[in-house]
């Protein structure tokens, strides 16, 4: 199906905005005649309290011996007017109330408003989701992070916007499927949510000749109520954690994605990917693919939410000028290649497409070209107030962490030191912002036992600073990487390939991508 | 960066006095120190330590740039000096990058000094015909610039523009060539095999030179190295690739014995490394090590013109041989090649 550039909306949409109007329109029409003929002037949309005192005189009668026309047609009515936006269902509700009593009206009630949401949700879905994108979409990436970021808490959130007389039902279901609430939230949410609402307005339905205005049913002490029964809804969302136990964290950990390398392989050895809230050393000898995987990290941690990464930005700290942002870009356009390829099943876009474009990528990397070690210091500590800045830094990459600490240093003592004070600052960094390091370093020689090997630089006191040590080697043809130490993962090697996409699982057939 | 003066950073004066009081006056100085020995030396409590090296941290921080901006600015220079080897642009995607260390190494006689001279010549020309239209530094330490052979390139390679009058004098005039003696004291040092301190030191000072100068400068800067036979005792596993790949790195050992000079360190500190070796009759030009483009081999041929490549599809090179540097059969009058009496390189 075509999509048109300025209308946003396909063809297969318009269809089946046009099939739920004509199948309400119908259902309406089919009450009409199938009614027994009489003087129908007051049927008209109920605008006023006489109005619901009028029909509510006039359909008494009919109401214990037509029962199902009634019910039929109120439902019809009651969700084409929910559908469609139309003001006025309060005084529906009052109908229901004066006609069915208070048990029968307030099942009636939620039942008929709950079918109206759901396809009101629908067709907001099949026809504002495009519409939006095309018109608001960096505020509409911006709302739909923030409905991300409380998933857990997003049913206690719904149900206090349902309750309380926040946000008026409409906007709730219109903006619902715009923002990525999910259906089954957002049902259970309406259904539970609209209990105590329609009760209210239910029971004054009973007393409709009693009432002057609509003023009068929504007295202090109904808000209040309904306000309390909010506020215990929210509340569980409130109770922030302290300490923590090891059970939740726990939770937290099992919670908490990863980053993908893009090696299925690498991934699976290292747990699912490169953790957050701990800090990996990379090395390997020169050429090996250190900055590759360096840059493939900064650009996967960017992967949106919808499509199963962490939609977060990356910090890269450049001390060699081995960035190539070049190179950058063609990691970028593999990687949203390969994202499309995996979820081609969709037929929309999870996402806003002006997300998933290389320029996009690239402006939420940060760089700092650092010259010297001085600069090296003075950036990890100026991260400090650069990360309060910019709370969706995910993942802080340098590459690498050894070239000036090699050679300007005499004092071995103090350079240890120093070493000592950046690392705990970027330990500090990873368990405040929940967010991953990655340092990539050199090699050198050790001699051990009669023979010389080959081991990272900067000492044996730098390799307690890290949490994980993860070395890349050549195994005969192959890139490998093997995991050095962990608190937590096992010993292993895994073969990993570099291609023009990036890192990549090594094929059976082993000819590497040419670039061109 | 680091040497901006602390008591320009706006910090409150009564700590600026004792900072330098201390005799601590650039960033450098407050930098290198950890913070529990800067609140000893000082004599002030750790809160005001804190502030104090956070606000010199954040004047000393080099400027934050996103990716994009990298992109755009890349844009507007150009970035790339084609080689007019096609085969080799079209892996490097571009050519020799700006703002990037590029090292030559080989062996003697394989074909650097030729490749470097071609390219001098390819900076200088005017745009018109492709080149940068800029002046060459070529800093030659072991005497084999020959202004002759430069001038028969030009010829060979672009007639049209060194026929013309006075094209080739202007071409020419826009190469500097220095003769630096220091040099030799880093070549010197190497071959001695001296204590691991002071050799680290005497590489590094014109590296980081050279990296900084090619930064700020986007300009490409091309470095040629020698090579040296491999020792017994040199390192080729980790510790965790234990003993069974012995009897392989044995055979490995006796295939491959030259390395290229200057150790890993340097290794590490170059962007690309090109790789001139000969093997199977013919020379290759190995690219081995780059950011953009995975190994591959070209065969090559000296000529007239300069280096000219024999195919531009390149064999592609895999494992440990994408480092190694094979000099099996190297005869400076190769078959095929055009002899030249006068060269030496």
């Amino acid at each position: 199906m075509g999509r048109n550039s300025k209308f946003p909306l396909s063809r297969c949409e318009v269809a089946a905005a046009v099939g739920v109007v004509a199948s309400l329109g119908l259902g309406l029409a089919a009450v009409y005649f199938s009614m027994p003929s009489s003087d129908y002037s007051f049927l008209k949309l109920p605008r006023t309290l006489e109005d619901i005192q009028d029909l509510r005189d006039n359909l008494e009668s009919y109401t214990s011996d037509y029962t199902i026309q009634v019910l039929v047609g109120y439902c019809t009515v009651y969700i084409f007017m929910q559908t469609f936006m139309i003001p006025g269902t309060i005084f529906m509700s009052l109908l229901a109330g004066a006609l069915f009593g208070v048990v029968r009206g307030v099942a009636l009630v939620v039942f008929a408003a709950t079918a109206g949401a759901s396809s009101c949700y629908f067709l907001s879905y099949l026809i504002g989701r495009p519409l939006v994108f095309s018109l608001w979409p960096d505020k509409l990436s911006f709302f739909q992070k923030q409905v991300a970021r409380r998933r857990e808490k997003l049913l206690n959130y719904m149900l206090f916007l349902r309750v309380t007389p926040t946000l008026p039902n409409t906007f709730i279901n219109v903006a619902s499927p715009i923002v990525d609430v999910p259906y089954h939230i957002f049902f259970l949410a309406t259904i539970i949510g609209l209990i105590p609402a329609a009760y209210v307005t239910v029971r004054a339905g009973i007393a409709i000749g009693e009432l002057r205005s609509v003023a009068d049913l929504y007295d202090f002490q109904a808000i209040a109520t309904l306000f309390l029964i909010g506020i215990v809804s929210v509340t569980p969302t409130l109770i922030s954690r302290r300490a923590q136990t090891a059970w939740d964290m726990l939770s937290e950990e099992q919670m908490q994605k990863p980053i993908t390398t893009g090696c299925e392989e690498l991934d699976t050895i290292l747990g699912g990917g490169i953790q957050c809230k701990a800090v990996t050393e990379i090395g390997g000898i020169p050429g090996i693919g250190k900055t590759q995987l360096g840059i493939q990290l900064a650009v996967n941690v960017q992967i949106p939410v919808q499509y199963g990464g962490l939609g977060g930005k990356a910090v890269y700290i450049d001390t060699e000028g081995s960035f190539m942002v070049e190179r950058a870009h063609q990691i970028i356009e593999g990687c949203i290649a390969d994202l499309f390829e995996k979820f081609e099943h969709r037929k929309q876009s999870l996402v806003c497409p002006y997300i998933l474009q290389p320029n996009s990528f690239l402006a939420n990397i940060f760089y700092f070209r650092v010259c010297s070690y001085t600069e090296q210091i003075a950036a990890v500590n100026y991260l400090e107030k650069f990360l309060e800045e910019h709370k969706d830094v995910k993942i802080i990459v340098v590459d690498s962490i050894t070239f000036h600490f090699r050679r300007d240093f005499d004092d071995l003592a103090m350079r240890t030191r120093v070493l000592g004070g950046m690392s705990s600052k970027l330990m500090r960094f990873t368990k405040k912002h929940n967010l991953a390091v990655v340092l990539l370093n050199q090699v050198t020689t050790k001699f051990v036992d009669g023979s010389f090997q080959l081991t990272l630089a900067l000492g044996d006191s730098w390799s307690h600073a890290c949490t994980n040590r993860i070395i890349l080697y050549w195994n005969g043809n192959e890139r490998h990487a093997y995991i050095d130490k962990s608190p937590s993962l096992r010993s292993a090697s895994a073969p990993f390939q570099v291609t023009s996409k990036g890192i990549r699982n090594v094929t059976s057939n082993c000819k590497r991508v040419r670039m061109m | 960066m680091s040497n901006k003066l602390i008591s320009q950073m706006g910090l409150p004066s009564s700590l600026a006095n004792v900072f330098s009081a201390r005799n601590i006056l650039t960033a450098k100085d407050a930098l290198s120190l950890p913070e529990f020995d800067l609140m000893a030396l000082l004599d002030v409590d750790r809160d005001q330590v804190r502030t104090a090296v956070a606000r010199i941290s954040e004047i000393a921080c080099p400027p934050c740039r996103t990716a994009l901006s990298l992109m755009e600015d890349r844009a507007l220079t150009g970035g790339y000096l084609p080689t007019r080897l096609l085969g080799l642009d079209r892996a490097l995607r571009g050519g020799i990058p700006f703002g990037a260390l590029t090292e030559l190494v080989g062996p003697s006689g394989i074909g650097k000094t030729q490749f470097c001279l071609k390219l001098a010549l390819l900076a200088a020309l005017p745009s018109s015909y492709g080149g940068l239209n800029g002046r060459v530094i070529y800093m030659d330490t072991e005497s084999k610039f020959h202004s002759t052979r430069l001038i028969e390139i030009g010829r060979s390679s672009f007639p049209h523009i060194f026929n013309s009058e006075g094209m080739a004098q202007e071409m020419a005039g826009r190469i500097i060539v220095l003769r630096p003696a220091s040099l030799d004291e880093l070549t010197e040092r190497e071959n001695e095999r001296s204590t691991t301190g002071q050799k680290q030191h005497s590489c590094h000072l014109p590296l980081s030179f050279l990296k900084s100068l090619a930064e700020f400068s986007q300009i490409p800067i091309v470095v040629t190295n020698q090579v040296r036979s491999q020792n017994n005792y040199e390192v080729v596993h980790y510790p965790f690739q234990g003993n069974t790949d012995r009897t392989s790195c044995m055979l490995e050992k006796l295939e491959s014995h030259l390395i290229a000079s200057l150790g890993i360190q340097w290794a590490h500190a170059v962007t690309i490394r090109l790789i001139f070796e000969a093997h199977s009759g013919q020379r290759f030009i190995k690219i081995s090590k780059s950011p953009t483009s995975p190994a591959i081999a070209f065969p090559f041929l000296v000529k007239s013109s300069g280096i000219a490549l024999l195919s531009d599809e390149g064999l592609e090179v895999t494992g440990s041989e994408m480092s190694t540097i094979r000099c099996e059969g190297l005869n400076v009058l190769v078959e095929g090649a055009e002899p030249f009496p006068h060269l030496g390189c």
